[in-house]
């Protein structure tokens, strides 16, 4: 099979993933014995403009063709109207997902060399003080929720120790992210502090394996220098394990930005959703729900693709 | 207030004296133990914005007369003002509002001068059709909201007198109808306004723009009536999706003041000298409602056993973290009459499970229920609560604490649901009376149209005049409802906020609306 047939078919299953999961949230959200519209008119509801809104949002419809509407909506690109703003959710969403995006991209491209560069150097110093002192602190880093994380950050750095960072994030109507870089070193700090364990340990553990493999050992045997022992031959080949744990710390930070967007007031997806959860705002649920589980599947099938690509082994297999 | 003066002062300064003075000695209450312990006043300086911050979300309004959550409190009393508002002594005052005075022609007729020359925030000067088309839209039976007023008054009592004077004919008579019209929510707007028209008041700031879930930004009304006031340039209102984020903001210097602080997280704020707390009680509530007709709370050994089983002391400390004060299942304790039986509710552990076995239940037979409650009710209180009725009674009663997925939806206020906590802020006793009687009927105690005495001496307090008769049908309530009500009222909350140092013109009073009453619409309020 080809590489081109393999990603074919990886996206059919990814495609036929996002169809389930589009099912699973639809189902899970507007099937809730509870009422939108009552929720949305409160204490004041009466049956009249209960009624009145439960058919502007159709909800009166039967729940499957409910379901299909909202799909063929969707695949259009229409995502419906949010409830509480009354505005599209693409455009209430817009920006937000800019500002999500923004954090997880930085926290991305700083975390994962760090991750490697740590975790492939403790690899090579081995039971040395540097990795056993390294290891024990990304195990505690790992156990940490983020939301510890990022208190003790706000902690030390913005209110009690130091006054250094703003504790949260204000961002000005329609400002970019980048327009307060000092507000988003703290919650970009706490996403890479909850990122680096899990990679950088998969990443020690992966270049342990191939230092201990036998094309190494008959590298050096044949007197390769070791710098190209470690960067031809073992590097890549350790990446592998790495792309699949990397993938799922992006998709992570997608769905975990959730609670450090909360904890720093950061106007992102992750914000979003948790007041969306509470107003029970169905499309915007609906929307964000969809984008995560998509993150899901096109990071883990960026990072088959990548792992087959950087593996000689699998990539001979594929030809 | 021209005639009848004797009549106001009487439920005002004299009775607040007895009311607030009996409070803070009998019940300690925090927030009047510190009443001018704040530093001697400076002279006010002009300029700059205040950054408040309070949580909030998309759900947030802007209506001149309506709410739902504390943001949209906040948000009214910017912008808008009401015919009376309460002194310092929280006592109805035209002082801080467009009325220049009230006279009561008798307790169904109220004739309201208004103060002249107002200017709406759009430069179009307050006449008295805007005054009156405020009132009908705040008791039209269409819109919602308008149950409270709408059982006094229809639009069809309003009546112009002349350019500057009207009158509000009642549709009872109603003693309390003063503070009725001071709520913060009676506000005066210009006719035609609607909550998706342009948003239009007469308060010190109007509003520039909003974003819900995010933020608003109002500025000085430079043509505002009260002289040399606001001193601010502005207010932008900031919105926090937690409190942590929002006390976290405070203590880094991102805001002046953050609304609604959370109980357990004011030693830290108090930690910093560069901070300052407020925090007051003037009787905000939190009670367990027990629908007296349904079961197992329509046998009043169950109700009574209860109330007495619980230690409420135990309760503050564990659900508020200690900041609040004892009741004793009644309310209003600003109100001249509180308690006027002197009831105390005390624990009585042996009693309440002799009621309980007197009314059938024992271990093989236990009173069960479940307690429903919401993230935004006090889930704490009903947690601590279940757990004491089910560890002090020995597994003679068992009470599980429920949390719908749509509070709205399901449990809150729906007949046939059993028992849940709601909250209310304070109000003077007959207010209050009325609005669990015929607003949000809670409890169930006495649906209008029954021959229920608690109703019928609320009627007739309502058409009392005379302080002391009324005092004395306040009482028979008061005492019909420690023994036959559906309300468990174990403390008084705290309403707890902080502000910087910087941030002054806020005291520590009795309020009923968080920061000092919002510092007056923050026309007091200005940076040093």
């Amino acid at each position: 099979m080809s590489i081109f047939k393999f990603v074919l078919r990886r996206l059919a299953f990814g495609l036929g993933a996002l169809i389930a999961i589009s099912a699973a949230i639809f189902f899970v959200t507007q099937g809730l014995p509870a009422d939108p519209a009552k929720t949305i008119l409160g204490r004041d509801a009466t049956p009249e403009n209960l009624e009145a809104l439960r058919a502007i949002l159709g909800l009166d419809r039967p729940l499957l063709s409910q379901y299909f509407g909202w799909l063929t909506d969707v695949v259009r690109g229409d995502f419906g109207t949010s409830f509480t703003t009354q505005m599209s959710v693409s455009t209430y969403l817009g920006p937000r997902f800019g500002n999500s995006l923004f954090i997880m991209l930085i926290g991305t491209i700083v975390s994962i060399p760090i991750s490697l560069l740590l975790g492939g150097y403790m690899a090579l110093k081995r039971d040395s003080l540097f990795d056993s002192s390294s290891s024990f602190a990304t195990l505690v880093f790992a156990a940490l929720p983020e939301f510890v994380m990022g208190t003790g950050l706000i902690v030390i750095f913005a209110t009690t120790v130091f006054q250094w960072f703003p504790a949260v994030v204000f961002l000005d109507e329609g400002a970019a992210p980048w327009s307060d870089p000092m507000g988003v070193v703290l919650p970009i700090t706490t996403l890479v502090l909850g990122c680096i364990p899990y990679v950088s340990r998969t990443m020690r553990a992966s270049m342990v394996e191939v230092l201990e493999s036998d094309y190494i050992e008959m590298a050096r045997l044949k007197g390769v220098s070791e710098r190209n022992v470690l960067l031809r031959h073992a590097f890549p080949n350790a990446l592998g394990p790495v792309f699949q744990v990397s993938a799922l710390n992006i998709a992570y930070l997608v769905g975990g930005a959730v609670i450090v967007e909360r904890l720093f007031n950061y106007p992102g997806v992750g914000s979003a959703l948790t007041d969306a959860i509470r107003v029970r705002d169905l499309p915007v649920i609906q929307f964000l729900s969809l984008l995560i589980g998509s993150v899901y599947v096109l990071t883990n099938l960026i990072a088959d693709v990548a792992t087959v690509l950087v593996t000689p082994r699998l990539r001979t297999t594929l030809k | 207030m021209e005639e009848h003066d004797d009549f106001i002062i009487d439920v005002s300064r004299r009775n607040f004296v007895k009311g607030a003075g009996a409070l803070a000695a009998g019940l300690g209450l925090a927030g009047f133990s510190s009443v001018g312990a704040y530093a001697a006043p400076m002279a006010p300086k002009k300029g700059g914005t205040l950054k408040v911050g309070i949580v909030g979300g998309t759900d947030d309004i802007i209506d001149a007369q309506y709410l739902f959550k504390l943001a949209d409190v906040l948000r009214l009393n910017i912008g808008w003002e009401g015919l009376m508002n309460f002194d310092n002594k929280f006592q109805p005052s035209t002082e801080h509002g467009l009325a220049e005075s009230v006279e009561v022609k008798s307790l169904s007729k109220y004739v309201i001068k208004m103060k002249k020359g107002i200017e709406f925030h759009n430069g179009k000067t307050m006449n008295m059709n805007d005054v009156i088309f405020s009132w009908q839209r705040l008791v039209d039976p269409k819109l919602p909201g308008t149950k409270g007023l709408g059982q006094y008054l229809s639009p069809a009592g309003l009546k112009k007198i002349d350019a500057n004077t009207f009158e509000m004919n009642l549709l009872q008579p109603n003693a309390d109808w003063l503070t009725s019209i001071s709520q913060y929510a009676n506000t005066i707007v210009p006719v035609g306004y609607t909550r998706n028209g342009p948003q239009v008041g007469t308060g010190p700031f109007k509003l520039k723009s909003f974003t819900p879930g995010v933020e608003s930004t109002h500025v000085r009304h430079a043509n505002y009536w009260d002289s040399g006031k606001p001193y601010l340039n502005g207010v932008r209102v900031i919105n926090f999706s937690s409190t942590d984020a929002l006390v976290n903001a405070l203590l880094a210097g991102q805001i002046h003041a953050a609304v609604g602080v959370p109980a357990a997280l004011v030693p830290v704020v108090k930690k910093n000298k560069k901070m300052k707390v407020i925090e007051t009680s003037a009787g905000k509530i939190a009670p367990i409602v027990l629908p007296i007709d349904e079961a197992p709370f329509n046998d009043k050994r169950v109700r009574q056993a209860l109330r007495m089983i619980i230690d409420r002391k135990k309760i503050i400390k564990q659900a508020l973290s200690g900041r609040g004060t004892v009741a004793n299942d009644d309310f209003s304790p600003l109100d001249a009459n509180y308690n006027a039986n002197g009831y105390v509710a005390k624990q009585d552990v042996p009693r309440a499970l002799a009621l309980l076995k007197a009314a059938g239940y024992s271990k093989s037979n236990p009173l069960k229920f479940t307690l429903w409650t919401g993230s935004d009710n006090f889930p704490e209180v009903a947690k601590s609560f279940a757990e004491q009725v089910n560890s002090l009674s020995g597994g003679v009663a068992k009470v599980e604490v429920g949390i719908p997925s749509d509070y709205w939806d399901t449990k809150y206020m729906a007949k046939n649901v059993g028992a849940y906590t709601t909250y209310w802020n304070p109000k003077p006793y007959l207010v209050q009376a009325g609005q669990m009687l015929d607003v949000y009927d809670e409890t169930h105690l006495a649906p209008k149209g029954s021959n229920n005495p608690y109703r019928k001496w609320y009627e007739q307090a309502l058409a009392e005049r005379n302080p002391a008769k009324r005092r004395a049908l306040v009482k028979k309530m008061q005492a019909y409802h420690n023994v036959n009500g559906g309300y468990i009222v174990p403390f008084f909350l705290n309403v707890i906020d902080a502000h910087s140092t910087k941030v002054q013109g806020l005291e520590q009073r009795p309020a009923s609306l968080n920061l000092d009453t919002f510092g007056m619409h923050f026309k007091r309020v200005w940076l040093a």
